[in-house]
């Protein structure tokens, strides 16, 4: 849940990108990370295995500019991908604002995305979230490579929410701060006053 | 949900850090489920917002550990750390949510006295806030967060906050 701090005029949201291993959240986050001046970022905290692959999960907190007077904050954190880490998955889930679901855009990651938006979908209800009002995009990514399913497969398939999509490569930084901006877009407008 | 009445929690915190004046090297956080922090004393970096997400993260682990054992009666106090350097973290309860209260501390002669005065603050903290907030807690009855809090943002304001 969004922290709204009326007192010091400032908004804190979690924004968490979820998806299948090796899907490329990581490298969405190291994108923003390297692309984002010193001034509005803290140190990228990422708790991996040995062999670099994400254990509990990555985190970067990320200081924007104001909106309407409020200064704000996001909080970016990727879910390990492995499947055997559905624990993590749910703990990092706690208090979500907003989804980027980084699915892998080769066909034979087809069963692998179909897979973890089944994880997503249930552990956000668990949680008592409902799907069809939690701000959600989805990222295609990996189009750089060559043997990819064609963008009408992926909706088909994995976009039966009818949410906001976009084509990327986080290695090349395609399409990351279009999934970010989007995102943010979607969580400040999903956000409730208390204020009358 | 109930929200924290922030200011309130501010003044009541620091009416009562006075529990902790013997110690000199400690440094206090309070963070919410979801990493946020909700408040963090003087020493704190107030930019180092790693703090929350990983405090938060030791401490929904150590409990996800608890429920696979289901040792129901376990306390929920957790402390990492050597006998004079570390973190100990207590739950607190305000306004009816539960919170990871921290302290950190470093060169701490007698840590076990340390953890017993820092949860007799938590203690204090939860009674005085729960006290005070009780007339805000009347007058807010029934005021629902039913609002949205900005409409129809345009694509230019949020290609302005990204101006980074």
């Amino acid at each position: 849940m969004s922290f709204v701090n009326y007192h010091t005029k400032e908004i804190n949201c979690k924004i968490v990108y979820y998806g299948p291993g090796l899907g490329g959240k990581t490298t969405n986050i190291q994108h923003i990370y390297q692309k984002t001046s010193a001034d509005n970022k803290s140190k990228m905290v990422t708790l991996n295995t040995e062999n670099e692959r994400t254990l509990f999960f990555d985190f970067l907190p990320l200081e924007l500019g104001e909106i309407r007077g409020f200064k704000t904050r996001f909080h970016l954190y990727t879910v390990p991908g492995q499947v055997f880490y559905e624990a993590s998955r749910k703990l990092i889930l706690r208090g979500v604002d907003g989804i980027v679901f980084v699915a892998d855009s080769q066909i034979e990651k087809m069963e692998a995305n179909l897979q973890s938006l089944d994880s997503l979908k249930e552990n956000l209800s668990e949680q008592g979230y409902d799907v069809s009002k939690l701000p959600i995009i989805m990222q295609w990514n990996k189009r750089d490579l060559p043997n990819i399913s064609p963008v009408s497969e992926l909706e088909k398939s994995l976009n039966s929410l009818d949410v906001p999509s976009f084509e990327a490569s986080a290695l090349k930084g395609d399409g990351v701060f279009e999934s970010l901006k989007m995102i943010s877009k979607l969580v400040l407008m999903n956000l409730r006053s208390s204020l009358d | 949900m109930k929200e924290i009445n922030q200011k309130l929690l501010q003044d009541v915190i620091n009416k009562n850090l006075n529990i902790l004046k013997e110690f000199e090297d400690i440094s206090l956080v309070m963070t919410r489920g979801d990493g946020v922090v909700l408040w963090a004393d003087a020493n704190v970096d107030k930019k180092n917002h790693s703090l929350g997400a990983l405090i938060t993260g030791l401490w929904s682990s150590a409990k996800a550990l608890t429920d696979i054992f289901k040792a129901e009666n376990i306390n929920n106090n957790l402390t990492y750390g050597g006998s004079s350097d570390g973190i100990h973290i207590t739950p607190i309860t305000l306004s009816g949510k539960r919170y990871a209260f921290s302290v950190i501390y470093k060169n701490v002669a007698n840590p076990s006295k340390l953890k017993l005065k820092f949860r007799l603050l938590k203690q204090t903290i939860e009674d005085s806030y729960e006290e005070k907030n009780q007339y805000h807690e009347i007058v807010d009855e029934g005021k629902e967060r039913t609002k949205m809090l900005f409409n129809n943002i345009t694509d230019e304001e949020i290609d302005n906050l990204f101006t980074i």
